[in-house]
């Protein structure tokens, strides 16, 4: 429900408009959250739960990436909300961009575009990498039947919502 | 879906952000209605419609559909 509230697009004034960027900047501090989390997990964690040598270090990058990058995003994103929040006339723009129906389409067919492509991506790598390891043959399934089990469960939810 | 919102600009003096801001959208929209591009909802064809003072029909060509 909170997360559905985050990214509805239909708004009645600027002032609903208003609470709505203020709660995506909460989501945003979460997100500078998760990012510590990381970084604290990078140099604590890892170091003692992952065996030393080539493959520690990757882990030791990743998650400092990872969090860095989850970071910075959630630091950038929450300050230009914040400026959005100080500006009326770029809050009245923004909600025109949000509500505007072209633009909501535009997001829903790239997002099933992208859907599709990973899916076809998965598909690939489960056969093809499944001849060279069982376990990438294996975690391409799992994610493969969870995005239809998902796609089933929400057609069904839509279905009656709709 | 061709529609006649050029000509009633036009009538009016009006600009495509002018139109855009009175409807609650943006320019990029108008102008990929105006060129046939996107179908506008059928919220967004009466709120169109009704800003001319039109009914949707006056606003919109719906030959395409009847075919």
């Amino acid at each position: 429900m909170f997360i559905k509230e985050l990214f509805a697009c239909k708004t009645a004034n600027v002032e609903e408009y208003r609470r709505l960027v203020q709660g995506r900047q909460r989501l945003l501090r979460a997100l500078c959250a998760l990012g510590v989390l990381a970084e604290l997990a990078a140099f604590f964690a890892v170091p003692r739960l992952v065996a030393a040598g080539a493959h520690g270090e990757f882990c030791k990058g990743f998650y400092t990436g990872v969090g860095l990058a989850l970071i910075v995003c959630g630091i950038v994103g929450e300050r230009r909300l914040a400026a959005l929040l100080r500006n009326e006339e770029k809050l009245k723009q923004a909600r025109c961009r949000d509500k505007d129906e072209r633009l909501q389409e535009i997001n829903r067919r790239a997002q099933l575009a992208a859907g599709l492509a990973t899916l076809a991506v998965l598909y690939g790598v489960m056969l093809a990498g499944g001849l060279v390891s069982f376990e990438l043959l294996v975690f391409s399934a799992a994610v493969v039947l969870v995005f239809f089990v998902s796609f089933i469960a929400f057609h069904c939810y839509y279905e009656r919502r709709l | 879906m061709r529609t006649n919102i050029p000509q009633l600009r036009k009538a009016r003096k009006l600009s495509q952000q002018e139109l855009a801001d009175a409807v609650g959208i943006t320019r990029q929209t108008i102008t990929s209605i105006e060129v046939g591009r996107y179908t506008a909802s059928l919220e967004l064809a009466y709120k169109i419609a009704r800003y001319f003072g039109l009914t949707i029909e006056e606003v919109f060509d719906f030959s395409e559909l009847e075919e």
